[in-house]
């Protein structure tokens, strides 16, 4: 357990300040385009709510940008372990078990996307109080919501699928980034031991993620789709992806 | 240094679970927040330990579910899982369908009628009734919104004309037969013709037919003859219960030729007491309202005329609820602040209020207070509702010239 905190510990150690470069990035870039947004208002301006000046603004764009950075580069510190010092040779040489080497990656992974997750979660908080100053500002006061925050969390459709209230927008919001998080590193081991067929499954997690975030990102009136049955399809996937992974790493293949 | 390198992920992660939690849980716990309150505007509010009020101020994607109860206001949040559509919130609109259970239904004709439903939730859900009607016409008037003629008893679905004083013959209560998956176009033969429960003559003088309701298990015949309200009550098989009478009840009530006369009506179902009112002006608001005892046939128990000066009423701010109980009626409604200067309608401010009558004596006024209005600000500074900063998607000719 111990040589497995240690391994953990290492990786995290090694990604955490390019995933603290990218939170700032979530943190000031939204700040920075709602900053834009808000400038020009004037006291006879008509006054959008927060989260439709929120969405407006482009911060939803840079979020899903940054997002991909952050995937890209978790994709990158794997690769790195091949290029260079060839570290890979090491590691498989460690006496832990092989499997080991594959959880320190993907809890690695989740504690960055937690890391990334609190600063967008900041970065809204912030966001917000500049809106209520600015808007109090040009209103003197009279043109704030009550309560306005928890409105926009789940009134804007961006908000509530990021960070979703309800039982079933949880279990879909988990589906997705489980599915990411064990896609990605899937997809990795799939190319190093050239066993492409793996990309299909991958295509078919992608496809239902587009689905399940076309759904939810959209105002659906008279559409209706089942949260549970797509964030089932991903759970199993993802057990897929693990299992998958798990045996192609013991097989030794990805040298 | 090496301690914190050797723990560095556990600490990391420590602290950002715990400002995640905190920041998240701080979000959700303010969903119980939120202006909600009773404000007393005339008389005592203990008039309401009589009754208890339920209901909720919601939108697509959450509700505040309220209950005032013996004095003590109780609120609850609730977050739904799905957004919910228009129709779990329906009110009717004269001219738009009628919802009763899971249907929304459509009245179209002159002389026969075709009823038409869609199932609310799978709107491909559809179904076709016809009636044939006996009666002469020399204009093609109704005296409202034909869906004012339909009701419901349990799934049962009955239908009368609004006819107006013109139309001479006979008119009739109708139970309608549904054939699954109709359609106006289909051949009159493959319709299935509704069954006649009973007729009535419309020769009398100046008879207007306004709508037919339920009452429990009886069927409620709303009728305008001459200026009197005349309430009939039928079985549901047709057989004549006799009738409420209130004389001269829309002498005070604007009309002309283009006159229709739409209503609300409530049902107390413990008592089998209809409280149907009707609206006599604008601004200010003023009503006229019958009580009905139905319980041993329809019986009429008395007029209140209560006066609203808070606003006028819009299609969407209506009566909310209506109960008379213990010669005491109370009245729920909404409305629209009056305004003459504000040009954009939608802007204006919405208020809730309670009114508590004996026959002619107002006893409370009060006031609930909520966060609606915050909801419209985003109509502040629009003067219509193309200039909310917004693309027009609709196409219309501009810039002509000519010269």
């Amino acid at each position: 357990m111990r040589g497995f905190y240690r391994l953990v510990n290492y990786e995290v150690t090694r990604m955490i300040k390019v995933t603290l470069c990218l939170c700032i990035g979530i943190i000031l870039l939204p700040i920075y385009l709602l900053h834009l947004s808000l400038k020009d208002l004037h006291p006879h301006s008509v006054i959008e709510r927060f989260e439709n000046i929120y969405a407006a603004s482009g911060a939803i764009i840079v979020f899903l940008l940054l997002l991909l950075l952050l995937i890209g580069y978790f994709v990158v510190t794997i690769y790195s372990h091949y290029w260079g010092s060839k570290s890979i040779y090491t590691y498989l040489t460690l006496p832990i078990k092989r499997e080991a080497f594959y959880f320190s990656y993907f809890i690695a992974f989740m504690i960055c996307l937690l890391v990334f997750f609190t600063a967008k979660l900041v970065s809204v908080y912030w966001g917000y109080s500049i809106y209520v100053s600015r808007i109090d500002d040009i209103t003197n006061g009279e043109a704030v919501m009550t309560n306005g925050l928890f409105l926009a969390f789940i009134r804007s459709e961006f908000l509530r699928t990021i960070f979703p209230m309800t039982v079933n927008g949880i279990f879909s919001t988990v589906s997705i980034f489980l599915a990411l998080v064990t896609g990605t590193l899937y997809g990795v081991l799939c190319e190093r031991s050239k066993r492409f067929a793996g990309f299909f499954f991958i295509t078919l997690s992608i496809g239902i993620i587009i689905y399940i975030l076309n759904y939810r990102l959209s105002d659906p009136i008279y559409v209706y789709s089942n949260l549970y049955i797509t964030g089932s399809l991903l759970f199993i996937l993802s057990g897929y992806f693990i299992w998958k992974s798990v045996k192609i790493l013991k097989s030794g293949s990805i040298v | 240094m090496q301690a914190l390198k050797k723990y560095f992920t556990i600490f990391i992660t420590s602290i950002f679970i715990f400002l995640f939690i905190i920041l998240i849980s701080n979000v959700y716990s303010a969903k119980n927040s939120g202006t909600f309150y009773l404000k007393d505007i005339e008389g005592d509010r203990s008039i309401l330990e009589d009754i208890s009020i339920t209901g909720e101020l919601t939108d697509d994607l959450h509700r505040k579910l309220f209950s005032i109860k013996e004095n003590e206001i109780n609120t609850r949040t609730e977050l739904y899982n799905t957004p919910i559509g228009r129709y779990d919130n329906y009110k009717f609109i004269p001219g738009g369908p009628l919802v009763l259970g899971e249907k929304e239904y459509e009245v179209y004709g002159e002389n026969d009628f075709d009823i038409i439903y869609h199932n609310i939730r799978e709107r491909e859900k559809v179904g076709l009734a016809f009636v044939r009607t006996e009666f002469n016409q020399t204009q093609n008037r109704f005296s409202n919104a034909l869906e004012f003629g339909l009701t419901s008893i349990e799934d049962k679905i009955y239908f009368t004309v609004p006819t107006t004083a013109d139309y001479s013959g006979f008119n009739g209560i109708y139970e309608l037969h549904f054939v699954e998956g109709g359609h106006s176009f289909m051949p009159t033969h493959e319709k299935e013709e509704a069954s006649v429960l009973t007729t009535y003559p419309l020769d009398q003088n100046n008879m207007s037919v306004l709508g037919l309701e339920s009452v429990g298990e009886k069927l409620a015949l709303i009728i305008k003859i001459e200026n009197d309200l005349v309430i009939r009550g039928f079985t549901m098989n047709g057989l004549e219960l006799g009738e409420a009478h209130f004389d001269d009840f829309f002498i005070s009530i604007s009309q002309d030729d283009s006159t229709s006369y739409p209503y609300d009506i409530f049902v107390n179902e413990d008592d089998e007491i209809v409280t149907l009112s009707f609206q006599k002006e604008y601004y200010p608001i003023q009503h006229q309202i019958a009580n009905i005892d139905f319980s041993d046939g329809p019986k009429a128990i008395n007029i209140v005329n209560p006066k609203i000066d808070d606003g006028i009423r819009d299609f969407h701010n209506h009566i909310e609820h209506m109960l008379f109980k213990n010669n005491k009626l109370y009245i729920i409604l909404t409305t629209r602040e009056h305004n003459n200067d504000q040009s954009f309608h939608y802007g204006l401010p919405i208020s809730f209020f309670i009114y508590v009558y004996e026959p002619t004596k107002l006893l409370y006024k009060g006031e609930i207070v909520t966060d609606i209005n915050d909801d419209l600000l985003m109509y502040r500074n629009v003067t219509s509702i193309t200039n909310r900063g917004q693309l027009n998607k609709n196409r219309t000719l501009a810039n002509i010239n000519i010269k």
